[in-house]
């Protein structure tokens, strides 16, 4: 501190420490105190290595051969060194579509969120900033689909308009938009009454650019939480509507419609459920550690 | 409180109102007459149009909508498509299985999870909370129609101890209940565990001590009582949830239960039925919240207070 006040330091001295000072942005803070959380940490490390694998995939599997096309000659043989989780009652690899798998399941869980996401900003911002009459009916509408359990909500918008993974996107973004426009408009609405809106208004920012550039930013961190948690909560949501013939069909390798194949013949070749269904728990299991270390890094009162 | 509740219940009205609105849209958006499906393809245009009529499916959707309306506030439900009995019956016969399972769920997800969660918190930092967390997380990351499988895998066919599927004992029900409860299981212990850890950093919580009572007293009867409201709210949300939440633990274990049910219809798009269940469980979850929130104003003396003067 008595660093700042020394008079004697030069300008270049002083400009080179407010440029150290500024850098030091909220990002980098947050980072800082994730990095403390070791199991977070770890979570990241998992979740990275299985964003790779997701990503090389078509590398050095080729989606035609190994993923779709059936080899019944091969059907239902145990792990070994060539097929290393064996293979499925058709004869294919099932590590070539647990890894495709992870494609399908990521894409379609980050994909989900990202609409959910800027659904619910849009609705809760709205509902939150403008208040009164604009609110309430929002929030009513809002309600009305509370009212409807998650997956049954999504279930019907699924069968209702067919099988396909634009479909399972569409139903499971309509169903998680409530919940993520409640935990905005209430972010929202306790960030409105603080000094720093009403400065903006003060300098004449009207109410796009208000909601925008100072409240939204400021709602951020909640919302990336929630945001990551709900990724690992629509991975299982989509693999079970899948399982239960809701989602995504055969022949594309996604985990619950793999668990759902592999059913009809688990009793005698359990090796079948297990490889998908860990894929599953350790991706959701990653990306919770992740929710749960950001949401400690970004908690003020937990910060050092 | 019993104008907050006499509010909350004419509440209730819009709000099922708009969930049948939006549900029957979406149904009537299906592509594909019930008509038509029902007979197969090699069915005449009379005939189809006979069923049609005979089924309530002609005229325009407001016009339907307003049938279905009017017959529904005089308690019928309609007819199944498939099996032309009335969709009340439909929905009945199967809701005791729905019930069981939830009710089953949600009896070892509330036990377990106080259970757990206060042992965690009592003895924060040590193995026995360690244990905990990683049980939590581990929870919260199996998909429930996986961790059925598992059971069935290693319960039913490797030892033998509980049955696979069917609900003709009481014993069918625990594993399906475990597997739809472990969902539900992780967020009570994290709930419990969180509050109780707030409570017992709390001054009331030291000066119990300090007075001499015992740990044992000091746990349950000065913490675990305060620290249980917000446990309890989330129970009866999830009570809400449960019940519409089973379809997936009910398709697993082949338990004839409202999903099942629910399920078949859409495939065969008897939206009747659908509709029916579907509003069936809007309204048994929204009044079960509605139960809930009464619950927490009688436990917690502060919220009972605040009813009393609005």
């Amino acid at each position: 501190m008595s660093d700042i006040l020394n008079t004697s330091m030069s300008d270049a001295e002083r400009a080179a420490r407010r440029a150290k000072f500024k850098k030091k942005s909220e990002i980098v803070t947050i980072w800082h105190q994730f990095r403390k959380n070791k199991l977070a940490v770890f979570g990241l490390i998992v979740f990275m290595i299985m964003l790779i694998l997701a990503i090389t995939a078509p590398l050095h599997i080729s989606y035609e051969a190994d993923v779709v096309e059936q080899h019944i000659s091969e059907r239902l043989q145990g792990p070994s060194a060539a097929h290393l989780f064996g293979t499925d009652a058709y004869g294919r690899d099932i590590f070539a579509r647990v890894l495709w798998g992870a494609r399908v399941s990521m894409f379609t869980g980050l994909a989900v969120i990202v609409i959910a996401l800027a659904g619910g900003i849009a609705l809760g911002a709205t509902a939150g900033y403008l208040g009164g009459k604009i609110d309430n009916l929002i929030m009513r509408f809002i309600d009305i689909f509370l009212a409807i359990p998650f997956t049954l909500l999504a279930i019907s918008i699924v069968a209702t308009l067919g099988n396909s993974i634009r479909n399972l996107l569409l139903a499971l973004s309509v169903a998680l938009i409530p919940k993520f426009t409640r935990i905005i408009r209430s972010s929202v609405i306790s960030l409105k009454g603080q000094e720093f809106i009403e400065a903006a208004k003060l300098c004449g920012a009207n109410g796009p650019i208000i909601v925008i550039k100072h409240i939204i930013p400021n709602a951020l961190g909640p919302i990336i939480v929630e945001g990551t948690l709900a990724v690992a909560r629509t991975i299982m949501d989509i693999a079970s509507l899948s399982f239960i013939g809701c989602g995504i069909q055969p022949p594309n390798p996604e985990w619950g419609s793999m668990l759902s194949d592999a059913k009809a013949y688990m009793i005698s070749y359990p090796y079948l459920v297990y490889a998908p269904g860990i894929a599953i728990v350790i991706t959701a299991a990653a990306l919770t550690l992740i929710g749960d270390g950001l949401r400690d890094a970004l908690d003020p009162k937990l910060r050092n | 409180m019993l104008k907050m509740v006499v509010r909350r219940l004419l509440m209730l009205i819009p709000v099922l109102l708009g969930v049948s609105i939006i549900l029957y849209s979406i149904m009537s958006l299906t592509p594909g007459d019930a008509a038509s499906l029902m007979l197969g393809n090699a069915a005449t245009p009379e005939a189809v149009a006979k069923l049609r009529a005979e089924l309530g499916l002609d005229g325009g959707f407001i016009e339907r909508y307003v049938r279905w309306l009017g017959g529904v506030l005089t308690g019928d439900f309609g007819i199944s498509y498939k099996t032309r009995n009335p969709v009340f019956t439909e929905v009945f016969a199967r809701f005791p299985n729905t019930c069981k399972l939830a009710f089953t769920a949600i009896a070892i997800s509330s036990i377990f999870g106080i259970l757990f969660g206060v042992l965690s918190a009592v003895k924060q930092y040590s193995i026995a909370d360690n244990i905990v967390v990683a049980l939590t997380l581990l929870l919260s990351s199996v998909p429930d129609f996986w961790l059925g499988l598992m059971l069935i895998l290693i319960v039913s066919v490797k030892y033998g101890l509980l049955p696979m599927s069917g609900v003709d004992h009481w014993y069918s029900f625990v594993l399906p209940g475990i597997t739809a409860a472990a969902g539900y299981l992780a967020n009570t212990i994290r709930m419990t565990r969180t509050s109780m850890l707030d409570v017992i950093r709390s001054d009331y919580i030291r000066t119990a001590r300090a007075k001499g009572c015992p740990e044992r007293t000091v746990v349950f009867q000065h913490a675990l009582r305060n620290a249980l409201l917000p446990v309890v709210t989330l129970i009866g949300v999830n009570m809400g949830w449960q019940l519409g939440g089973t379809v997936i633990t009910e398709q697993v274990y082949a338990i004839p239960g409202i999903g099942t049910l629910m399920i078949q219809s859409i495939r065969q798009k008897d939206t009747p039925v659908v509709l029916g269940a579907l509003v069936f469980i809007a309204l048994l979850s929204s009044l079960i919240n509605l139960a809930t929130d009464i619950l927490y104003a009688y436990i917690d003396p502060r919220i009972k207070s605040q009813y009393a003067k609005g």
